[in-house]
């Protein structure tokens, strides 16, 4: 698969020069499927299981990115690729200008600090025998961001950036609701003061009011901190609340990126169209349905030939079984990889 | 408002009366076996009413009476008082033996868990190779070739018996490095060491602790076995496996020699296993809880 | 109080004035060493014949105890349904014995649950688990049952299903294996199927899917569902009446349009303006506060503390549903304060 250029971003129309926080080339993530003892046996090479595809893109500084996609999509494995939690096959992570993958451990100890995640499972993300304290004052210490003295009075400022008392210090995960917890794993990300921040699934184990609290308060800590952001998601209305661009995800690949604007309002790749279409809308309406998609996400083990979306696409024809489609340009900022993207703008909603 | 509790900031007596609260009763009635025991065996020297080598022959053969609780032996020695010293060597061996393993056991294979690859095939094969081979029969072995007594049953059992926790410890590592908590602890920077002691290691030895109880009477019944074998503790030590040995030939005449050690020796292996139960029943109340 | 017939304007349908389904102040109850949690308190809810009815509600709000108690499918202790009347088809539920209530289970009232992948046995093929309904409570024979049982998976749209029988769940996805456990909920020709966050687990493309399949399939049985989810987009687009359920109590009942249009509890009015929607992408008005516990009673609303319109009054005054506009019925004690909804 030869590179394609990372879509527009010397085209795009900003006002300021933009300065590409994050670029990403060609990556290609996969881990080894187990195999049974038949096949030790047959001495067949272990499959391996593409999770990400060869992807390209570039997030600018103070951006954020918006990640779809359903499950099997790669959104999660290339989030924390992107922090080296897996290691990648092939393909260039640049952070800062700086090659990711030829660090060496002391300089990806320094990179991290830049660099941080906050994990879908409030429940499972924070280990249940530490204190709150004890999990965000380990942060300050291992990276000696302060004297010892200061800790403390750290670790009451990170609780109270994320809207939390001091007292939550001295509880452990356990006595906590899922939005403290969440809170918590944010504090934490948020210790060694990083530029980036992954955000995997935040508000996905929320409730509805909880969650729009959570939203709110990442909405407002971006701005007040500069953040860059990548949001992964697979709840559409959650990621437009929260993205200035938008890659949607498709058994490892991304087959559509562009602004939010854009991909909600004038989507090009017969995925996102139907991604969109098939959301329930909080409208009143007792719908006939007619199911949008029909077939099953593919698993990543048997990735269809050619478009990987055909079998399932209402637009597919002979082309898309055998030519992978490459990122073509719908606008300057719009970039689809479909033999045949058009924007094709959605039917405005009623309420 | 809430019905949470902060975690550290009551005084310790409380806490560990609150956690004693909702123990269940397996572990409260073992408890209260195991420590009696254990305090007996502290007090020792202040409880027996006769030095437990000492040996009078007038008093030999006695049954169980109020200057004799236990009846004497046949050197005339005070049955309880030897079965209180026991206490001390019996725990001790058993203590050691188990628990000595238990951290380098669990060391391993937590750390063979963590990084897999080919640290991990080799713990895995030494393991192999150390389970492969029957352990009742390999103690004897080596004991026969260093010789009896307490320092060669050390030794013998610190070879093999660390290979249960290794395993133990290794398949809770498999399950829980792929967690979320640990995750962040890498994305944190976290040095590999750290995060298998300080965040791992806390939430997978509960299966270890667990079979540890268990561990422990089987190697006290272990010693016991060897001591009646003549291979372990020797005499005039009163350790009971070897208290039992030498009543065998006054089984008819003076069966309190042999029954009533014996008897103690169940006590404890039944007040251990109930712990062993009841902590098991209270890791799983504490697991349900923190969901 | 009862929920009078509906209507919506395209479909004209009359509903018999006899619920199908009337549930009169259940109560249940979790009991343990520490606390006594009341999971429902006091729900009274109805469904008419024909109809779906839409509970929404987040974690802790009771609505999948609800389902779990008409079915009396909680474990005794700790549970125990502490007061109230289920009334299904002429019986109360609650006053049937073991057996009576299996048949009832099996037949006529079925329930679908959230996870696909743990509500089939693992170790049994698909069709065997779909035909054992068929065999215990119809005393179908092998075949027979076989062939009914590939006539479900095939109304299901399950494709090729002759191929796919003996498959075990394994080998199916997650929109698959909830499709097959729709097949065996339909199996007993029920008149009632209980839905307790059925797509929650499915990617959005599928959830559409099993959506559709659920509204087709209810339509073209004309049985009544109750379909309980957090997402009130869901709940949206396929009820015909909605109950918001908090703090185990249901705290409004209406028609959707009404709830959408003109929402008569505070709650309400906080849920629809703190949901995304992709549509908008204005700020969100979040409630503050959490959820309270359950284990603690409190004397008046229990909503109070989050509400923005409360007053000295809501904290000390009980609640209960009352009817306001037909059909129309809310637990707030003063709906006036709320004005006109901003949907």
């Amino acid at each position: 698969m030869t590179v394609q250029p990372s879509p527009a971003v010397d085209e795009a129309p900003d006002t300021q020069p933009a300065k590409a926080l994050l670029e990403v080339d060609d990556l290609v993530v996969s881990f080894p499927k187990s195999r049974n003892l038949l096949d030790l046996i047959r001495r067949r090479p272990p499959l391996r299981v593409r999770a990400v595809n060869s992807v390209s893109f570039t997030i600018q500084e103070h951006e954020t990115l918006g990640l779809v996609g359903e499950s099997g999509s790669g959104k999660t494995t290339l989030g924390r690729t992107l922090l080296r939690l897996y290691d990648p096959d092939s393909g260039k992570i640049r952070f800062a200008g700086q090659e990711l993958r030829d660090l060496g451990r002391g300089e990806l100890k320094a990179l991290r600090r830049q660099m941080q995640i906050v994990f879908q499972d409030p429940y499972s993300s924070l280990n249940p025998r530490f204190t709150v304290a004890e999990t965000i004052a380990e942060v300050l210490r291992v990276h000696d961001v302060c004297p010892r003295e200061e800790v403390q009075a750290r670790v009451g400022e990170l609780l109270g950036l994320v809207g939390l008392t001091a007292e939550i210090g001295a509880r452990q995960p356990g006595t906590l609701s899922g939005g403290q917890r969440q809170r918590v794993g944010l504090a934490r990300a948020l210790a060694l003061k990083p530029t980036f921040l992954v955000l995997d699934e935040p508000v996905a184990a929320l409730d509805v009011s909880i969650q729009a609290q959570v939203l709110n308060l990442l909405k407002d800590l971006r701005d007040e901190l500069g953040l860059t952001m990548l949001f992964v998601a697979h709840e559409l209305s959650v990621v437009r609340h929260m993205s200035d661009r938008v890659a949607v995800m498709y058994l490892g690949q991304i087959v559509e990126i562009g602004t939010t604007t854009e991909i909600f309002e004038r989507p090009s790749h017969p995925y996102t169209q139907g991604l969109l279409k098939a959301i329930p809308r909080m409208v009143p309406e007792r719908r006939r349905r007619e199911a949008v998609l029909k077939g099953e996400v593919p698993s990543p083990l048997a990735i269809p030939s050619g478009c990987p979306f055909h079998p399932r696409c209402p637009r597919a024809e002979e082309i898309c079984t055998s030519a992978e489609p490459r990122p073509i340009a719908v606008s300057g900022t719009q970039v689809s990889r479909c033999h045949f993207a058009e924007p094709k703008p959605l039917k405005p909603r009623t309420s | 408002m809430s019905t949470y509790t902060t975690a550290s900031s009551t005084l310790l007596s409380t806490r560990i009366s609150r956690e004693m609260a909702l123990w269940p009763l397996s572990l409260k009635i073992g408890f209260g076996i195991v420590g009696t025991i254990v305090v007996a065996g502290i007090l020792a020297p202040v409880i027996a009413p006769y030095d437990p080598f000492f040996q009078d022959f007038t008093a030999a053969l006695v049954p169980p009476n109020l200057e004799h609780p236990l009846g004497t032996d046949m050197l005339g020695r005070d049955i309880f008082s030897r079965v209180l010293y026991g206490i001390r060597i019996d725990m001790q061996i058993g203590f050691l033996t188990t628990y000595v393993p238990m951290i380098y056991g669990v060391a391993l294979g937590a750390a063979a868990g963590y990084f897999g690859g080919w640290f991990d095939t080799v713990v895995m094969r030494v393991l192999d190779i150390a389970m492969a081979f029957p352990f009742l029969v390999l103690i004897i072995v080596i004991l026969s070739i260093l010789g009896p007594g307490v320092q060669n049953i050390y030794i013998a059992v610190f070879l093999v018996a660390w290979t249960m926790y290794a395993r133990l410890a290794r398949a809770e590592m498999l399950v829980e490095r792929n967690k979320d908590y640990i995750l962040a602890a890498r994305a944190l920077g976290y040095g590999s060491g750290r995060i298998i002691f300080r965040h791992a290691l806390p939430n997978i030895v509960n299966s270890s602790i667990v079979f540890s109880m268990a561990d422990f009477v089987l190697n006290i019944l272990l010693v016991s076995g060897l001591s009646f074998l003549g291979l372990g503790v020797q005499p005039p030590a009163p350790e009971w496996g070897a208290m039992i040995a030498e009543g065998r030939d006054f089984i008819f005449q003076a069966w309190w020699i042999s029954t009533l050690p014996g008897l103690v020796l169940v006590l404890a292996g039944t007040g251990l296993s109930l712990v062993g139960d009841g902590l098991a029943q209270r890791f799983g109340q504490r697991q349900q809880a923190l969901l | 109080m009862t929920v009078t017939a509906l209507m919506q304007d395209e479909t004209p349908r009359a509903a018999t004035d006899a619920p199908l389904l009337d549930v009169r102040g259940l109560v249940t109850e979790f009991r343990s060493r520490s606390a006594t949690v009341v999971a429902n308190a006091s729900v009274s809810l109805q469904v008419p014949r024909g109809r779906t009815v839409g509970i929404v509600g987040e974690s802790g709000s009771g609505k999948s105890v609800l389902c779990r108690s008409i079915l009396r499918l909680l474990p005794s202790p700790p549970a125990r349904i502490a007061g109230g009347e289920v009334w299904f088809e002429g019986r109360d539920l609650l006053t049937l014995g073991v057996r009576e209530m299996a048949q009832v289970r099996g037949t006529r009232l079925r329930m679908i649950f959230q996870n696909p992948m743990t509500s089939l046995n693992p170790v049994w093929p698909i069709g065997d688990q779909i035909t054992e309904g068929l065999r215990v409570h119809y005393g179908l024979s092998g075949h027979a049952a076989r062939q009914r049982g590939l006539e479900l998976l095939q109304q299901v749209g399950i494709p090729s299903p002759e191929s796919r029988f003996d498959d075990y769940p394994f080998q199916w996805s997650g929109g698959m294996l909830q499709r097959a456990v729709i097949a065996m909920a339909m199996a007993g020709e029920p008149s009632l199927l209980l839905a307790d966050e059925p797509t929650t687990a499915l990617d959005v493309t599928i959830q559409d899917q099993i959506l559709a399949l659920l509204v087709d399939l209810q339509e073209r049985t004309q049985m009544a569902m109750v379909l309980v989810s957090h997402d009130l987009a869901v709940i949206a687009e396929t009820s015909d009446i909605v109950a918001v359920m908090y703090a185990g109590r249901v705290m409004e009942v209406a028609p959707v349009k009404a709830l959408f249009e003109q929402p008569l509890h505070p709650y309400t009015v906080g849920l629809l303006a703190s949901t995304p929607h992709a549509e908008t992408t204005d700020r969100l008005e979040s409630i503050p506060g959490q959820p309270p516990s359950l284990s603690q009673r409190t004397v008046g609303c229990p909503f109070a503390e989050r509400c923005r319109f409360a007053s000295k009054d809501c904290h000390n005054t009980p609640v209960t549903l009352r009817e306001m506009v037909d059909g129309h019925a809310s637990a707030c004690l003063f709906p006036e304060r709320i004005g006109r909804a901003g949907a």
